[in-house]
This record gives structure tokens, C-alpha cells and sequence, in this order.
């Protein structure tokens, strides 16, 4: 959601198929780092060979704020998932769309949610709308 | 206490992350509201052993061994679905957890848990060495719950404020903990800045952060 809206907010368009391993998601340098999330969150052998691509497209800070990151959505989804928090009521009202399309409705944690009530028609939002403000 | 200087790495890490992950290990070594520092400090090392398995088929898998006298079998439990498997953790299961433990103190056992993965899973993303746990600190938990929680859907109670995400409540029954957490997230990802859709400053962009979001997620069959 928030990859959307702040794609916009730049003028760009984000493709999120990205997302879900379709594609470079039309943000700049958008395979390596796609690649380099995959790796380093599944741990697997090319982690090396994709944190070196990154470096070499974003640079050190690049590639530190990528790793942060990493680090910090492991933890953001163990929170949501462990305590089993609905989606806030702003973003499912705009996400239905690409849920569906990207099949994020068929993960587990979407029991959480309940998606069979009515939600607001979606429209252009900033980021507090989104989070029920 | 660690240094987390971060001195192996092959870039500069910033201080203030460094400072971040230096206050979230304090905090993880002290005692909480249920559970004690070597308590807290042996769920971190569970969350850490459990997740370096993260890529055995489940049917592979150990639960790693802990002594019982120190963390009851359904908290070790909690702690290594937290790690590995915490996308099937459903209602069923989280209720008779917290009937077990109390919600109070799932949510903090919780806490520790993300709290370690986070900052480890950004150690091995750089490529260094994950910082060794730090030694419990004396001391009983204090048994404090908080006030004013609110049934909002969730597995257990929240703080009772609707602006913001869920996710900045979710460990609202643990206070000191939720701050942990969110000191980290200040850090490694956005705070005061976080409403802001355009981000000035940074080496990245900002749907450059979320898309390593976004796609840490998916991976994650994270739905929130």
C-alpha cells in the first residue's frame, strides 16, 4: 500500500507484482533490490552475491538502509501476525483491488481481517487515512 | 553489555542504529512485567536458534531445548512459532497460549522475540556476525498491566486509540517492550518521518524502502 501511494506521491508507478516475485516493480534499481530482500530474508546462497549487486547499485548507505529494512520488517510481521491484528480499516478499504489480484487474501492472516463487511469506497489517500487517522 | 559497533562490517552503520540496537538488548536483558531478565534472555536465544533453522522443512525441525524451570513448554512454543512459523499462528492456538501464559506476558515474550529477529536478521542481511545475547540482569518482573485495554480484534487486548496503525498497539500490553520495538523501528525504518510519502533525505527513495518492505512481507505470507 504504501509502496502505491508513494510511487505516486513522486510521480512514478509502481508495478506490485513486484511484490510477490513478478518482476522489478518499476522502482529504480527495483531487481536488486527485490533480490536482495528475498535473499537475505530466506538466508539463502546467494545472499552474498545479491547484497554485492545492491551495494553496487545504491551505494553503502543504500545498502545499510536496506538491511535495516530487512531487519525491521521481519520483526513489523512477526508483531502483526503474533498478536493477530486486523488490517487497519483505511487500507483495506483501498487495498481490495490488489489483494485480490496479487493473492494476499489467501494468506492465513487474512482470517484476521474481516473482509466480507462493506469498506469505504477507496480514493486518493495520504499515509494517515491509510491507518485509520 | 555488547558494543554493538557493528566494526566488522563491510559499511559504515550509523550510530544512531547502532545506539538503538545497544538499548534494545539493555532492555531485553532486564526484567519485564512477567518474566525475569534470564527469562527474557533465554527466549531471545530460542528466537535466534529457532530461526537459524528457518529453512528445514518443518517435519525437520527441533524445537530447541530449554530448561523447563526456566520458561514453561508453551512459551518456548510461542517463541519458536514466533520465529519460524508465525504466519499459521492462528486464534485457536494464540487463545489457549494466552490462557496458558496470560496475554499479558504472551505479548512480552512476543516483544523479545520480534525484537531479536529483527536485529539479527539485519546483522546477517549486512553480512556480520550476530551480536552475542546479553547477560540477564538481576531482579523480579514487576507484574504491572497496563490500563485501558481494549478488545480491537486482535488475539489479546490493545491500548484504546484508533489513530495509527494496529500495528503501533499491537504490544501495547507490554509498554516498556512496545518501546523497545518501536525505538528499533525509529531507526531501521521511519517514525516522525512516516506520514511523510516523499522522503528528501536517504539514501534510498522511499517506495525503494517499501518495496524491500512490501516484498519482505509477501515472503513472510504476512497479510497486515
Amino acid at each position: 500500500m504504501l509502496l502505491r501511494v508513494s510511487s505516486k506521491a513522486i510521480g512514478e508507478e509502481a508495478e506490485l507484482g513486484g511484490t510477490v516475485g513478478m518482476g522489478d516493480a518499476a522502482v529504480p534499481h527495483g531487481a536488486a533490490l527485490i533480490a536482495y530482500a528475498e535473499a537475505a530474508t530466506r538466508g539463502s546462497d546467494d545472499l552474498a552475491q545479491a547484497r554485492e549487486a545492491l551495494q553496487a547499485a545504491v551505494g553503502d548507505d543504500g545498502l545499510v538502509r536496506a538491511a535495516a529494512t530487512v531487519g525491521i520488517f521481519n520483526g513489523l510481521v512477526r508483531v502483526a501476525d503474533s498478536i493477530g491484528i486486523p488490517l487497519d480499516e483505511g487500507t483495506r478499504a483501498a487495498s481490495g483491488g490488489f489483494r485480490e489480484r496479487l493473492g494476499l487474501n489467501e494468506f492465513s492472516g487474512a482470517s484476521n481481517t474481516d473482509l466480507m463487511s462493506p469498506a469505504e469506497p477507496p480514493k486518493e489517500r495520504g499515509v494517515p487515512e491509510l491507518f485509520g487517522d | 553489555m555488547p558494543d554493538f559497533d557493528y566494526a566488522l562490517s563491510p559499511v559504515e552503520v550509523s550510530p544512531d542504529l547502532c545506539a538503538a540496537h545497544r538499548a534494545a538488548w539493555s532492555r531485553i536483558a532486564s526484567p519485564g512485567s512477567w518474566w525475569t531478565g534470564a527469562q527474557r534472555v533465554e527466549a531471545a536465544r530460542l528466537a535466534r536458534v529457532a530461526r537459524a533453522g528457518r529453512n528445514e522443512p518443518p517435519w525437520h525441525r527441533e524445537t530447541p531445548v530449554s530448561d523447563p524451570d526456566l520458561l514453561p513448554e508453551r512459551a518456548v512454543n510461542l517463541i519458536c512459532r514466533v520465529a519460524v512459523d508465525v504466519h499459521i499462528l492462528d486464534r485457536v492456538w494464540a487463545e489457549a497460549a494466552v490462557a496458558e501464559l496470560g496475554d499479558a506476558a504472551y505479548v512480552e515474550l512476543c516483544a523479545v522475540a520480534v525484537c531479536v529477529i529483527a536485529v539479527d536478521a539485519f546483522a546477517e542481511a549486512l553480512g556480520v556476525e550476530a551480536e552475542p545475547l546479553p547477560e540477564a540482569k538481576p531482579g523480579e518482573p514487576d507484574g504491572v498491566r497496563p490500563e485501558g485495554m481494549v478488545d480491537a480484534g486482535a488475539f489479546v487486548p490493545m491500548a484504546d486509540n484508533a489513530a495509527g496503525p494496529n500495528v503501533g498497539r499491537a504490544l501495547s500490553l507490554a509498554p516498556a517492550d512496545n518501546a523497545m520495538f518501536f525505538g528499533l523501528v525509529g531507526s531501521m525504518y521511519a517514525l516522525s518521518n512516516f506520514t511523510e510519502l516523499v522522503w528528501e533525505e536517504g539514501p534510498l527513495s522511499r517506495p525503494q524502502v517499501e518495496l524491500v518492505a512490501a516484498r519482505v512481507s509477501a515472503i513472510n505470507e504476512c497479510f497486515y
